[in-house]
């Protein structure tokens, strides 16, 4: 299967993009969850330069886009004009244009105005997720981190089944070196839907550091479950990899790991392989 | 100890600083070793988030198997995202400056990027830090050969041309195994 930044390797590397073209790399981007801000908005600018009369309803959807990957960009002159438009065509108070103002506020390091814009909207609709979790991410700029760690968990005690906010709280705890609590924020994103494989790699890779053969047994646990589901994830193979060469070490090795070792090494060649990329591990000891 | 830079390892370190601006960033350098003296000679970007031990192995061991001859691993170079928390090395940065201290029996070297606006321009600014291997204790490098002129020059083709959006680092090639950690045109 094409990995996803060879797809919108393909999609750019067209020349003389069309409207359609120009569409087509933005929704990418933005369905695959990935982080161009830049290329997002080179293709919004040359969307709305050259091909706006062709927008209709779609105008204002790659304005949003625009503000957006103008803010992470930090080309905040533009993100301005942008948020004026929308002001323009949906008015002031709308929720919508006054959180991406929020934003704006954030980016351009004014804390207290974002916060109000945001204090707005909650004082409208006290339950808008996204807003208290912005409102919260201000916190997190902070030398101090313990404030946004008691936000993030009382959000989670309101709100149990927010994956999103049990994968953050694990990575603020990762950051913090706090490895249980990494590993059960991990596990709670597990729980909660099976099937996101970064949790059991990124429990894996707790568990091996935390050390113990017990741990490096269960860590080997996880990392099977996601290869039986997509043999193809390198990141899994690798920690796997890794996993049963430390439980090797241990001298406490079952007679599964040998043959889990070799498997990993065989898948991993033929990777490198699919991927022409072989020069890479030439002098790596695979065997 | 004196520490003098290549320019690619200025290019690398920056491009990798600049593709993920909202994210803390760690990388590997390699450099050659002299009496009282060490070259940084290229830059290895490691990871974007949290570097966990599994992956840290993995990634040394593949640096090793692919760094130019006569080189070893030196240190690493980390920047920690625009905040308001005062530059220095992350919890993180510090276990695996330790872990490269310890591999290689000596001193370890840490540049810190500092990216911030001046004047409507980004400006990227290099400190060298060196932990001691003994003592694990991080101190100012007595004869720092940062250039910040040299510096600027050489990363004004890789802002210019954009050239730091292909940058890889190994949490990308982990991914991805078709993307090259060694970034050869960055060198």
């Amino acid at each position: 299967m094409e990995s996803k930044t060879k797809i919108l390797e393909r999609l750019v590397s067209k020349r003389d993009k069309s409207a359609s073209d120009l569409k087509s790399i933005i929704h990418f981007v933005k369905n695959n969850n990935l982080r161009y801000p830049e290329l997002v908005l080179d293709c919004s600018l040359q969307l709305l330069s050259k091909h706006s009369s062709g927008l209709d309803s779609e105008y204002h959807l790659i304005i949003e886009e625009l503000v957006n990957a103008a803010i992470e960009s930090d080309f905040l002159e533009v993100a301005m004009k942008g948020i004026k438009s929308l002001s323009r065509k949906f008015g002031d108070k709308n929720t919508k244009v006054i959180k991406i103002a929020g934003t704006y506020r954030e980016s351009n390091g004014d804390e207290n105005n974002a916060n109000e814009y945001y204090d707005y909207i909650l004082s409208e609709n006290k339950n808008d997720l996204k807003v208290q979790k912005r409102k919260l991410a201000l916190l997190k700029t902070k030398e101090d981190l313990q404030p946004y760690i008691e936000g993030l968990n009382k959000l989670l005690k309101d709100n149990m089944n927010d994956i999103e906010t049990w994968a953050e709280l694990g990575f603020v705890y990762l950051n913090n070196l706090n490895w249980s609590r990494a590993l059960y924020s991990y596990e709670q994103v597990i729980m909660l839907n099976p099937s996101q494989f970064y949790a059991y790699i990124r429990a894996a890779e707790i568990l091996y550091t935390q050390g113990t053969t017990d741990n490096l047994y269960q860590a080997r646990n996880y990392l099977c479950y996601v290869i039986i589901h997509d043999p193809e994830i390198t990141r899994a193979l690798w920690t796997l990899f890794s996993v049963c060469r430390a439980i090797d070490r241990t001298g406490k090795a079952d007679a599964k790991n040998a043959t889990l070792l070799t498997v990993c090494k065989k898948r991993l060649k033929l990777c490198y392989e699919k991927a022409k990329t072989s020069t890479l591990i030439d002098n790596y000891n695979l065997e | 100890m004196k520490v003098s830079v290549e320019e690619r390892v200025y290019k690398k370190a920056a491009a990798h600083v600049l593709r993920y601006t909202t994210e803390d960033v760690i990388g590997v350098l390699v450099g050659r070793r002299g009496p009282g003296t060490v070259t940084l000679v290229d830059a290895y970007p490691l990871a974007h988030g949290p570097v966990m031990a599994p992956l840290l192995e993995i990634a040394f061991e593949l640096i090793d198997a692919n760094k130019p001859e006569g080189t070893t691993i030196v240190g690493l170079y980390e920047a920690v995202v625009k905040t308001n928390r005062s530059p220095t090395l992350t919890p993180s940065g510090v276990k695996v400056l330790e872990v490269i201290a310890d591999r290689a029996g000596a001193d370890a070297i840490a540049l810190l990027i500092d990216q911030n606006t001046a004047n409507d321009e980004e400006v990227i600014t290099f400190h060298a830090r060196q932990l001691s291997q003994k003592e694990h204790r991080l101190s100012e490098v007595p004869e720092s050969g940062l250039s910040p002129a040299f510096a600027m020059s050489s990363l004004e083709k890789v802002i210019r041309e954009r050239q730091y959006r292909s940058i890889v680092d190994f949490d990308a090639h982990f991914e991805d195994v078709s993307l090259d950690f060694r970034n050869p045109t960055l060198s």
